[in-house]
């Protein structure tokens, strides 16, 4: 049962509502015990339940209900109005603060397990920080490879935004990634 | 931010602005040109910018560093991996699995 959480944080990344993340890590779980027989050890339990897992988001959101729900076309303004961008540049769009302080994190070595981990704990609290909406669609395009329309309806946002709604996530990231190098507690 | 960023940003900031070149337009693109073809305009005032401004350099290489920490945390299942799920949902979850026939 210790996978169950694992499992649950991923379904939670990529899903609006807890329920339906519990419905599909149920139904991975309970996929995988039915089909144990096939599991030969290639990878981790882990990495094999996730696989499953995956599969299961996927088709939930093939085959959901297209209802022409809302779109909000100023998406992401019911949950935070403010562009991460004002923060960062002052009234000519220069820098406020150096652009590469703060994120040797990202250019550090990757062979180096402590830091590896440590690494994905920041990222990991950097994307939980995000709006919602951000955090679906920054999760459903750059880690789901989900297209453009899916990820829209997932979003609820129009598919014209979504250059301009990542552009916002990453920077909110890399802002906060920034603040952790910069004063890490 | 150093004397030098801040003496030739202070003269250069709203010219800099006016054109569409300030380093916070090149910030913009550096994330955009990851999700869509820039324009000819717009691939110019990038390339514009980086040849004034080596500050601002080193911004396309982060966004694919961060997209790669993402990747390969996610590969890895440990993004959102403090989460915990109910004890309610974990409960039926051992329910059905003892329901299934050996």
């Amino acid at each position: 049962m210790a996978e169950a959480d694992a499992l649950y944080g991923f379904a939670m990344m990529r899903m609006r509502d807890h329920h339906h993340a519990e419905e599909l890590v149920q139904d991975a779980i309970l996929t995988a015990w039915r089909k144990r027989g096939d599991f030969k050890g290639e990878s981790s339990i882990k990495t094999w339940l996730i696989g499953i897992l995956r599969f299961k988001i996927l088709d939930f959101h093939r085959s959901a209900q297209r209802t022409p729900t809302m779109r909000n076309q100023h998406a992401g303004a019911d949950d935070d109005p403010s562009d991460p961008m004002d923060r960062l540049f002052d009234a000519h769009g220069s820098w406020k603060i150096h652009p590469s302080a703060g994120l040797e994190i990202l250019s550090d070595s990757p062979d180096h397990t402590v830091g590896q981990l440590e690494k994905i704990a920041r990222l990991n609290h950097c994307i939980m920080c995000l709006p919602e909406t951000l955090r679906v669609l920054f999760t459903a395009r750059e880690l789901n490879f989900m297209d453009l329309e899916d990820a829209a309806d997932l979003a609820r946002v129009a598919v014209a935004s979504i250059p301009v709604l990542l552009t916002r996530a990453r920077h909110s990231l890399r802002a906060c990634l920034q603040a952790f190098g910069i004063s890490p507690e | 931010m150093p004397l030098g960023y801040r003496v030739s940003h202070w003269i250069l900031g709203l010219p800099l602005k006016w054109l569409g070149i300030s380093c916070r337009d090149f910030a913009l693109l550096a994330s955009l040109e990851m999700d869509r073809k820039l324009t000819r305009a717009e691939k110019f005032r990038m390339r514009f910018h980086g040849a004034i401004c080596q500050f601002c350099r080193e911004l396309p290489e982060q966004f694919n560093q961060l997209r790669q920490l993402a990747r390969n945390a996610d590969l890895l299942g440990e993004l959102a991996a403090d989460l915990k799920m109910s004890e309610e949902a974990k409960e039926r979850i051992l329910r059905e699995m003892r329901r299934e026939p050996f």
